[in-house]
């Protein structure tokens, strides 16, 4: 019952951080907190987390930042569908080492985003979004932390 | 879909600001006697001079019916506005649509022009039931129609992105534009009402190897930052 309420709170959390009023040059570096949530309930998971709240995760997302209905929601299902590919290895990995599969995959989401962006509405690229990729691969490690936490307590 | 979508979540759109909100009317509620004796002189001041002025446009707008009514054109002038709250920027449309507190319920509807106290803003483009999306001028998708104030050339104005000054579109060589130039909006398309400020130019530049000048407008709005925007309702007849 506790993991279905922390499941949805963190969402929600990760849906609230994303359209946090921030300055314009922060705004481009604020980490893909809902992939970041996904993927980490996906490690856990992936019984109930997977590509199926990853697309309803998408569309929310979509209808919050104002993007092409299904853009987020496709991004994040392939990105969660290539993810669940290689969970099982990526338990065996060093945090740092998962931090950097992590940036790749966060990379993987925002090409898709990029092309999509390109093809629909003449967006211009903010190079700074790059960064994106970074803080997010830097979050990891505090949700390592907080999973291991969270997995210990539940014995 | 969007429309549901931007059902369920609305009220996470109206508690994201909640925090920021909270502080400023507590700042607000401590702020100190002195603080608003001084704002309240200094808008009583204003307050005069608005009513001095408003003298005046009683006059000018009797003069300006009768001179219509003459030339029989007709017009109107009446205008309803409504006030919104800016909720949030949203994040990944380039920082140039914003989320305001008011939906269809309060009739809000798409098309609709969005001001503020210095100039045009932009317009809506989305309407859920109780929040709606703002495009500025500044996005890439925008295009304004304009005149000039002095010499009253039409053109159109479109958004080159947040940050970016706006580009006046195809006034040939031969027009005569002079940086410092005011461009307001014209009216003929019918969504903008006539006469409100768009942006001032900063730049003007004609390369040989180019058909049309290239001109640089800086909007007049200040778009960085704000609170509160209005939403016009505006009878064009």
């Amino acid at each position: 019952m506790i993991k279905w309420v922390l499941i949805t709170v963190s969402f929600l959390l990760s849906l609230a951080l994303t359209i946090m009023p921030l300055p314009a040059d922060l705004l481009a570096v604020n980490p893909s907190w809902c992939l970041l949530t996904l993927l980490f309930w996906t490690y856990g998971y992936s019984r109930y987390v997977n590509v199926g709240v990853a697309w309803c995760i998408g569309v929310f997302v979509d209808g919050l930042t104002g993007t092409l209905l299904g853009m987020h929601a496709f991004s994040f299902v392939l990105v969660v569908f290539i993810f669940d590919l290689f969970c099982r290895r990526f338990h065996m990995f060093h945090v740092l080492q998962q931090s950097l599969v992590i940036a790749v995959l966060t990379g993987i989401n925002f090409l898709i985003l990029v092309i999509f962006g390109q093809f629909f509405s003449m967006a211009t690229m903010n190079h700074l979004e790059l960064f994106g990729i970074l803080t997010t691969a830097l979050c990891w490690p505090f949700y390592q932390y907080l999973g291991q936490r969270f997995y210990s307590m539940k014995g | 879909m969007r429309y549901w979508v931007q059902t369920v979540l609305s009220p996470l759109q109206y508690s994201v600001g909640m925090p920021a909100r909270v502080f400023y009317k507590t700042m607000q509620t401590f702020s100190s006697h002195q603080t608003l004796l001084r704002e309240n002189k200094s808008l009583e001041m204003q307050l005069i001079l608005f009513k001095l002025q408003q003298q005046h446009f009683q006059d000018l707008e009797r003069e300006n019916k009768q001179l219509r009514d003459l030339l029989r054109i007709a017009q109107g002038l009446s205008m309803r506005v409504m006030v919104a709250e800016v909720l949030y920027i949203a994040a990944d449309a380039q920082g140039t649509e914003w989320i305001l507190d008011q939906g269809e319920t309060r009739g809000v509807h798409i098309g609709q022009p969005v001001l503020n106290v210095n100039g045009v803003l932009g317009q809506i483009v989305e309407v859920g039931p109780i929040t709606s999306r703002l495009m500025l001028i500044t996005d890439t998708m925008s295009g304004i129609p304009v005149e000039s104030a002095t010499t009253g050339m039409r053109a159109i104005l479109q958004g080159q992105g947040a940050g970016h000054a706006l580009s006046l579109m195809f006034i040939p060589k031969t027009e005569h534009v002079d940086i410092g130039d005011i461009f307001v909006s014209s009216g003929i398309d019918g969504h903008f009402p006539r006469g409100y400020p768009v942006g001032q130019v900063v730049s003007v530049e004609s390369a040989p190897t180019e058909q049309f000048l290239s001109i640089r407008v800086a909007p007049a709005a200040n778009i960085n930052r704000q609170s509160y925007v209005l939403l016009v309702e505006h009878a064009n007849d």
